[in-house]
């Protein structure tokens, strides 16, 4: 008896948190495809494409995603292949936790902070705040987190393969090629994973380095919410959280080893 | 394997990309707000310090950042706690072992503009509320975003930080064994009680202490969520500094360094007391 109610209680829960969880895409739907929602309807008088069509007007859609896109891609290789060779030299280090402590230090400190200095060292370095300095800015915080992750991957096991393979006579990039890569594919793909969405989510430095030049998703998401325009928010929040969604459904490994997982080890 | 000057080069790419990124966060906040950056005229002053030390907005916003962070974090912790004891292993099954990881795809700009539209005035909730009689227009709905106390931004938060503790809760039930610990100590002849205050919650509030802490220093330094759903006073301090760096008058630049420098040594202060532990471990 205690125990069928126990199973009632927790499928009850389970129920209530997965309707929880698929709420707000339900209003983001709504709100991208409703023609007239108007108060106090709960749901909306008609269906319609013009939020995605006004997002969409003058390629001005096409440019955000697209150029978010770049970014993302570009912080992830750029981090994740700098965290990838840092984290072997970590591993190996005398102070290895007191450094890995240090990847965390980042997160600790707005990016609002963070952004603002490194817009005075790109100004006064001579590049200018575009593009290029928001996918630095970005890549900064992409690498510690890369860093964290790559924590995972470097065992006493796999070190010491890298130590019998060099006895052997392996060279240093027949090691990473022969061993270290094909052992860490799983955790370099989620570190791929995890810094695109880092960046591709990116509003506060994209907007603070960007200085409003460079239009990412995010910013554009921003732009229409705090224009009041709900429709055109709600229609780029979806092309937003879907292909990320959708990936963590389809590769749960991608997200299931978390680096504040490790932190807590 | 790499040879030792490289992995010093490695280091120092590391030591700079990490800390370094603060320090700089850190000197350019101090340069600023003795007037050395930024402003109309560049020159020594300590008139930003005076202004910021003076006047309560500081101390008021991190108060303010605090109290969400706190408010936010410690309800959400115990409702995934609650959630995963109560749940337990139909966490894992589908569906909702699957749609847990959607949160995680949930950056802040998008769970804004949902809190808009679900707790907004004329938002979901006060739909429901107009269809089933409680009210007769928006405005009689309690103002739950851009409200002065933070309910938005609480309730927000909760939603995005809540299944992430669910996923690590259960997570770390399964890497401690939890579950054949909690059945020896019933065999031994323990309560449920027992088995909960004794055995569970130790082991994974040691766990989670770590987590909490960094993910209450994110909390206290988010921006997004702040910025499109909390009042314009009292703002929490990421949404302060910025204000006070992007003006439309210059002159108060100085300040919003000043606050940007307490903040970079508070935070790096929890950090600090935080890893020392960890490092000694």
């Amino acid at each position: 008896m205690i125990r069928a109610t126990a199973s009632r209680r927790a499928a009850v829960i389970a129920w209530g948190l997965a309707v929880l969880i698929v709420l707000p895409y339900a209003v983001l739907a709504f709100g991208a495809f409703a023609q007239q929602w108007r108060y106090p309807a709960l749901l909306p008088a008609g269906w319609s494409m013009r939020a995605w069509t006004a997002l969409a007007g003058g390629g001005a859609l096409l440019d955000a995603a697209g150029r978010s896109a770049v970014i993302a891609l570009a912080v992830s290789l750029l981090s994740v292949t700098a965290a990838l060779i840092t984290s072997q030299a970590l591993a190996i280090a005398r102070h290895r936790e007191r450094m890995q402590a240090l990847a965390l230090l980042p997160f600790f400190v707005s990016p609002v902070v963070i952004g603002m200095s490194l817009q005075q060292l790109l100004l006064r370095s001579g590049l200018d705040h575009g593009a290029l300095g928001v996918l630095l800015a970005q890549s900064f915080i992409a690498y510690a987190y890369a860093v964290l992750l790559m924590n995972a991957l470097w065992s006493p096991t796999l070190l010491a393969m890298g130590d019998a393979a060099a006895g052997l006579g392996a060279s240093k990039l027949a090691i990473w090629r022969e061993v270290w890569l094909p052992a860490g594919a799983g955790v370099i793909a989620m570190a791929l994973f995890q810094t695109f969405s880092l960046s591709w989510f990116d509003y506060a430095l994209a907007r603070v380095i960007g200085g409003g030049r460079v239009v990412t998703l995010p910013i554009r998401v921003f732009e229409a919410l705090s224009a009041g325009d709900l429709r055109v928010a709600s229609a780029g929040s979806l092309l937003l959280v879907l292909p990320p969604a959708v990936a963590f459904l389809l590769a749960r490994r991608l997200v299931a080893a978390s680096p504040l997982l490790k932190v807590s080890q | 394997m790499l040879s030792s000057s490289t992995d010093r080069a490695a280091r120092l790419l590391f030591g700079v990309a990490t800390g370094g990124v603060v320090l700089l966060a850190l000197v350019v906040a101090a340069a600023g707000s003795v007037g050395i950056i930024g402003g109309i005229e560049p020159a020594f002053t300590t008139a930003h310090w005076l202004a910021v030390l003076s006047t309560p907005t500081l101390w008021l916003s991190l108060a303010y950042s605090a109290l969400i962070a706190m408010a936010s974090l410690l309800p959400s912790v115990l409702l995934a706690l609650l959630i995963v004891l109560a749940a337990g292993e139909r966490l894992r099954r589908a569906p909702l072992g699957a749609l847990l990881y959607l949160p995680l795809a949930f950056p802040g700009v998008v769970a804004a503009l949902v809190a808009v539209q679900v707790l907004g005035g004329a938002g979901w909730l006060s739909r429901i509320a107009h269809t089933a009689g409680v009210l007769a227009a928006p405005e009689e709905f309690p103002a739950l975003v851009q409200d002065r106390i933070g309910v938005g931004i609480v309730i927000t938060h909760m939603l995005m930080v809540t299944p992430f503790f669910v996923l690590l809760i259960d997570r770390l039930s399964t890497l401690e064994r939890l579950d054949a610990l909690a059945a020896l100590g019933r065999s031994l002849g323990a309560t449920s009680a027992q088995v909960l205050w004794t055995i569970r919650l130790p082991i994974l509030l040691r766990g989670l202490t770590p987590v909490c802490t960094v993910y209450g220093a994110a909390l206290l330094a988010s921006f997004e969520v702040p910025l499109l759903i909390g009042a314009q006073h009292p703002a929490m301090i990421a949404v302060e500094i910025d204000r006070h760096l992007h003006p439309l008058d210059l002159s108060t630049q100085g300040q919003g360094y000043a606050m940007a420098c307490v903040h970079v040594m508070l935070l790096t202060g929890i950090w600090w007391r935080m890893s020392r532990p960890a490092a000694r471990r």
